[in-house]
């Protein structure tokens, strides 16, 4: 009796404990067959992306648990164009991140549904993949994460997870696609994380390396004019009181400041005494420090001649009036960089500055049909 | 046969309880973790807050506040004296130092061995080989991979970043509205080789090198030769000999 009750009181430990080691996939799947469409008897052929970064780039990185694949990077190209997300239908990822404006949008503050305006200006998706931080504050830590937010965002795209997947579910082409993607069993298997899988792919595809900068620097292809180098000298000589050092924020192969934690600068566009003087405290919002407040991303510079108007709040419309800014020093708050000091900026340097710039440029990199609307 | 069966349940059972549960302590390890803790402090005015505190007047300036401190250390390594001879146990090739705003900085060290030592050693700045990378040759993760560590046009790492702000203008405003930026880099030879006594027994359970770093002594302050708080920006000029002598002078173990 006793060694019996010991068999099955050891054979309910041993099936709990196996049990217990079942790791939950966290996806909220559903119990196959009890609603939704079967999707076993279509293809899942999973093909490794190759990203087309050059090799003065270091690798895109990936989470484990997302490798680009073919078939993900080409649902998250076909979801970021298709209106389907937004609440009503009526813009997509695309509308704020247009592939021709560099991922941006040429507005000072994106527009949402409903005539909604957003509160910051859209940034060049551009290498976004390189980065460990996302938006200009930094708040999301990765681009799975960073894709969920839009689509709830009531100055986006206003719309409610649960209706986008059911939308996606019932749509006559998604769930083959999802299948394609992910493996999928069943329509029901679509759901936000799938969907944000897909964009992160897809966004992590979009890259820019092939510029006349990439060509003379790292391909050895050609060389810069008298004004060109004359810009890049500037813009990478040491920053004094003489040279505007834009490399410190804005540093090679990126362009942009994409360290973790450290990303992140007050550029003067704010004049106020007070710490809480911002009317947006950008990085500080996140991190609850208030000698963050006034920080923002250093996004790239790659296109930037295609991605006005500029900085966080899109304030400055033209390239002239950004160099005019960081000539003048900006203004002064008890967070401004201590980098931004001005410098002299005659109208050589001024036109030498934009000749540099214009070499960061990559239109094939924009127009390639990998990055582009799927349906034209 | 019941016998059997109920052994192997019971072993089932117990293979299946021990993988589910956390590793159980490693009474026999023959490595632990090592954190290296830094505190920073402005000497007598006492100890390092960036951003937030106003550290005393000087020749030029009514006050300054730091903002930034970060240095790369690299040949992190314990020292046994033993026999007269250093036996040497490489810790880290490389790591990169930031302070946060509570002026502390600390960084773990795995896989190091159990055992006592002598001394700590490590060098202010990178090796003439690591030198000669590029951050795209490390995992943006890595501390060698940070890109705004790097400075393109000296095809070199920034070995460390000094930055503050100053009141120079007594005007009442309390304006720290004058930068002083050094960062110090461009050449393999500045880096400084640095050792402290440090005896240290590592047990299983790891172990914390608690060491100080006095920036007061990495300025200079009231010293006419100290780096000047009103300067504005420099970059590897001549004083940055000056700045990593006295900067491998600022390290302490703590008290």
């Amino acid at each position: 009796m006793t060694l019996r009750f010991a068999f099955y009181t050891l054979a309910g430990v041993v099936a709990l404990a196996l049990g217990g080691c079942d790791a939950d996939d966290g996806t909220g799947g559903t119990v196959s067959g009890e609603t939704g469409r079967d999707l076993t008897g279509l293809p899942y052929a999973p093909e490794t992306y190759v990203f087309g970064l050059p090799d003065h780039f270091r690798q895109m990185p990936q989470p484990a648990d997302n490798p680009a694949t073919e078939a993900g990077v080409r649902l998250g190209q076909r979801l970021f164009f298709d209106p389907i997300l937004s609440a009503d239908s009526s813009i997509s990822c695309a509308t704020c991140h247009r592939p021709e404006l560099a991922f941006t949008d040429g507005l000072a503050l994106s527009r949402g549904i409903n005539g909604a305006t957003s509160v910051r200006s859209s940034m060049s998706l551009v290498n976004v993949g390189l980065q460990q931080e996302f938006f200009w504050d930094g708040r999301s830590g990765s681009l799975e994460e960073q894709s969920l937010h839009p689509v709830e965002d009531p100055n986006e795209m206003g719309a409610l997870w649960p209706d986008i997947e059911r939308r996606l579910r019932r749509h006559g082409d998604y769930p083959a696609r999802f299948r394609a993607a992910f493996g999928i069993d069943n329509t029901e298997e679509i759901d936000r994380a799938l969907v944000a899988k897909a964009i992160a792919q897809f966004e992590r595809s979009i890259t820019s390396g092939g510029s006349r900068y990439d060509e003379v620097v790292y391909g050895l292809r050609g060389f810069f004019s008298e004004l060109e180098e004359e810009g890049r000298d500037l813009y990478f000589r040491e920053p004094t009181t003489e040279h505007p050092g834009c490399a410190h924020c804005h540093n090679a192969p990126t362009f942009a400041d994409i360290d973790a934690g450290t990303g992140f600068r007050n550029n003067g566009l704010t004049g106020t005494d007070e710490l809480d003087g911002f009317p947006d405290l950008g990085r500080g919002a996140v991190t609850g420090n208030p000698y963050d407040n006034g920080k923002f991303r250093a996004p790239t510079l790659r296109n930037v001649e295609l991605t006005a108007p500029y900085m966080h709040d899109g304030s400055l419309a033209t390239l002239d009036e950004v160099l005019d800014h960081y000539a003048s020093g900006g203004h002064y708050s008890p967070t401004r960089d201590v980098q931004v000091v001005g410098f002299p900026l005659d109208e050589r340097r001024r036109a030498a500055l934009k000749a540099f710039l214009a070499t960061l440029t990559d239109r094939a990199a924009l127009e390639r049909p990998g990055v582009t609307d799927p349906e034209g | 046969m019941r016998s059997i069966s109920y052994f192997a349940l019971a072993a089932t059972a117990a293979f299946a309880l021990a993988a589910c549960g956390d590793d159980d302590p490693v009474n026999n390890a023959t490595s632990a973790t090592v954190q290296l803790s830094i505190a920073g402090n402005m000497g007598a005015q006492g100890e390092l807050e960036l951003e937030s505190r106003t550290y005393g007047s000087t020749a030029v300036a009514e006050g300054f506040r730091m903002s930034r401190l970060s240095y790369y250390l690299s040949e992190v390594a314990l020292v046994e004296e033993a026999n007269g001879q250093d036996l040497r146990t490489d810790v880290a090739e490389v790591a990169y130092v930031q302070f946060g705003p509570d002026g502390t900085a600390a960084l773990d060290f795995d896989n190091v061995p159990v055992g006592s030592y002598d001394k700590l050693r490590f060098r202010l700045g990178l090796t003439a080989e690591q030198d000669a990378t590029v951050p795209n040759d490390y995992a943006a993760s890595s501390p060698l991979g940070r890109d705004s560590e790097y400075w393109f046009d000296w095809g070199s790492y920034i070995f460390m970043k000094v930055e503050g702000r100053s009141d120079t203008l007594a005007d009442g405003t309390e304006r720290f509205d004058v930068p002083f930026v050094y960062h110090v880099g461009r050449a393999a030879m500045l880096g400084r080789d640095i050792e402290i006594d440090y005896p240290l027994d590592i047990e299983s359970g790891g172990a914390t090198v608690a060491l100080e770093f006095n920036v007061a002594q990495l300025l200079g302050l009231g010293d006419p030769s100290g780096v000047r708080l009103a300067g504005g920006i420099d970059h590897a000029n001549m004083e940055a000999v000056p700045i990593m002598n006295r900067a491998a002078e600022a390290f302490t173990r703590a008290q």
